[in-house]
């Protein structure tokens, strides 16, 4: 818990530490090159820019603990703001991925492990690798291509067909259209917000796929050759309870870490997808702000998907501790 | 020769315990045993030295090697794929097969780079903190923790967004962002030698910290060192190229293969090669690096089961 705080206020320091150490004065950034010297004074006071930086970190510390991450350039909306507004929509996007990159990757990883070392295990292991080398971004165009402008079956750009909203108009509950369609009961919208969903789900899980796979197969092998694994066997269970019942469970601990792990890649991922696949949630955001360098949001988007990062980890190392009792 | 070999001269081949009968013959090269039972390290070298050759011979291989600078042919603009453009040619008309090739050269440079420089942060920061211990360990490392706090892509791309876009701020952003896997793995390492009889029977035999950091740790952590650098190319290499697919890297005369990607997007509908070729060169040189990681990794580590 102390060692997590600790690593928290460190991730505060390295954010301000990037803003301020890196050549180009931010003020600038803020107030365009065109600015007079009156406007950049009076965005450096705004902003607490004309102190020594100990000064500056202060006010952006008080700042971050209060909730203020400044105002965002593009959106002239404060970050924070901007942050609730995009991120349910992403975590929705992220969590499904990884879903379908669990219930692929984990029983992929398990028939490589139980063919270990003949061509099951060689194709298994040829799949994942080709998984986690995929540029996203080229994965993400292809399947827009492919499937969008040469086929055509499946829709490409935000979150629904906004058409609907004439016929059956959607109501919010939480903000997330594929949500609240559930939520209340509109299945047309429902149906188009699944659809979707499909390609930038596809293009997040590839390499969560192959990742899950690889480890799966890894610690599976690495219990099978446990005393325990080969007692139950000795013991005559049949090779199927051996093998989901002994081997399978003590690997879950390994697989979950590694979901964690996988999280934020796949969130770092989904900005590249969001904002090709025109999906309004954190990504899109964030590369939004790296174009138009706004200084504000792109620091806001940093720190909290490391804070997400790390407060994921704490919650694994809780779920192994409930899972795996020798953990404690 | 081989006759001979296979023949009568060979005993009969005698199944060994596990059942699977099979006939040793005596290895053309010593290494051959190890290498036929990693095929995936093969072809990923063999990919790999064909990705490295074809992008150092560049210049000389390709059919058009002023293409991989700023020039413009407007009679030669989205030609698809013949004899005289394998690739096709980009917006400008420029020879995508060209600039693919030079595109190699941009990235394995980028990679080197990248691993020397997070190598020699990440070593002498790891071997230190393992080495000495105490509170110096204990500084050094949660320096370590905050930034693996941060997905590598996401600090990468916050930092080559404050610096100018371009190849070299690139591959430092990278290598800022890289360097604590390798103080940790250093430090790992540093730590379980220093306990080793031999680190001991060294300092006993006089030698001073400074031989046994150098003489001792930096030898035996090299192994783990390699097998990571090798799994960290392809990490790379697409870290790279997705910042440059962002405007974060490469800027346009310089056929970076994320760039080439970005820049074909809009035409991609109506001219497919243009992201097609570009896109691929960065999966197979990532697959190519990844088959030779995980080859290595079960060479040295064969616990973790082969394939």
């Amino acid at each position: 818990m102390v060692q997590a705080l600790g690593v928290v206020v460190g991730v505060v320091v390295l954010t301000f530490l990037i803003a301020r150490l890196i050549p180009g004065d931010p003020a600038v950034a803020y107030a365009g090159p065109r600015a007079t010297a009156e406007q950049l004074a009076a965005v450096r006071e705004r902003f607490g820019l004309d102190g020594s930086l100990w000064e500056q970190f202060a006010t952006y510390l008080s700042g971050v603990i209060h909730g203020d991450l400044g105002i965002s350039l593009h959106t002239k909306a404060p970050v924070v703001e901007d942050l609730f507004r995009v991120f349910p929509t992403t975590l929705v996007l992220v969590t499904i991925a990884l879903l379908l990159a669990a219930t692929i990757g984990i029983p992929l990883g398990a028939m490589a492990a139980h063919s270990r070392g003949r061509l099951g295990d060689f194709i298994a292991k040829v799949i994942s690798i080709l998984m986690v080398s995929m540029p996203v971004f080229w994965l993400a165009i292809l399947l827009q291509i492919v499937f969008f402008s040469r086929l055509g079956w499946v829709p490409v750009a935000g979150e629904y067909d906004t058409r609907l909203d004439a016929t059956s108009p959607l109501y919010t509950v939480i903000g997330v259209p594929v949500v609240d369609a559930l939520l209340t009961g509109n299945w047309v919208v429902f149906r188009s917000t699944l659809a979707h969903l499909i390609l930038p789900v596809i293009a997040i899980a590839a390499y969560p796929i192959g990742a899950v796979a690889m480890v799966t197969r890894g610690t599976l092998l690495e219990n099978l050759g446990e005393e325990h694994v080969r007692m139950v066997r000795a013991l005559g269970f049949p090779e199927r309870s051996v093998f989901a019942r002994f081997a399978l469970r003590p690997s879950l601990n390994p697989i979950i870490a590694l979901l964690a792990l996988v999280f934020a890649y796949a969130l770092t991922n989904s900005f590249i997808v969001e904002s090709i696949f025109n999906w309004p949630g954190l990504g899109n955001y964030a590369v939004k702000s790296i174009q138009s360098l706004d200084v504000p949001a792109i620091l806001g988007v940093t720190l909290v998907v490391a804070l997400i990062y790390v407060l994921l980890n704490l919650v694994v190392d809780l779920v192994q501790a409930v899972i795996d009792p020798r953990v404690r | 020769m081989k006759d001979l070999l296979n023949s009568e001269m060979m005993p009969a081949p005698t199944p060994d315990l596990q059942g699977e009968p099979r006939r040793r013959r005596p290895a053309a090269w010593p290494g051959w045993r190890v290498a036929r039972r990693f095929p995936l390290l093969n072809i990923g070298m063999v990919l790999a030295a064909l990705v490295i050759l074809a992008s150092l011979l560049a210049p000389w291989i390709t059919p058009y090697p002023a293409d991989a600078g700023a020039v413009i042919h407007p009679d030669l603009v989205l030609e698809a794929p013949s004899f005289a453009h394998w690739f096709g040619t980009d917006a400008v008309g420029r020879d995508i097969f060209t600039r693919v090739l030079f595109g190699g050269r941009v990235s394995i440079a980028i990679v080197v780079g990248v691993l020397l420089i997070s190598a020699v942060i990440g070593l002498s920061i790891g071997l230190a903190a393992g080495f000495f211990g105490g509170w110096l360990d204990a500084v050094l490392m949660r320096v370590t923790d905050v930034f693996l706090a941060f997905p590598a892509l996401l600090l990468a791309v916050a930092l080559a967004a404050m610096l100018s876009a371009s190849a070299v701020n690139a591959a430092l952003a990278i290598a800022f962002t890289w360097w604590p896997w390798y103080a940790r793995l250093a430090r790992g390492q540093a730590a379980s030698i220093r306990r080793q009889g031999y680190a001991d029977a060294a300092i006993v035999l006089g030698a001073g910290r400074a031989r046994l950091l150098i003489r001792h740790l930096l030898p035996n952590a090299s192994t783990a060192v390699f097998v990571q650098m090798s799994l960290d190319a392809a990490g790379i290499i697409l870290t790279a190229a997705t910042l440059s697919y962002l405007g974060l890297g490469a800027q346009d005369p310089i056929p970076e293969w994320g760039l080439m990607v970005a820049q074909g997007q809009p035409l991609a509908t109506t001219a497919w090669w243009v992201i097609t070729f570009p896109g691929l060169a960065i999966l197979v040189t990532a697959v190519a690096f990844n088959f030779i990681g995980d080859g290595l990794q079960n060479v040295f580590d064969p616990k973790r089961g082969r394939s």
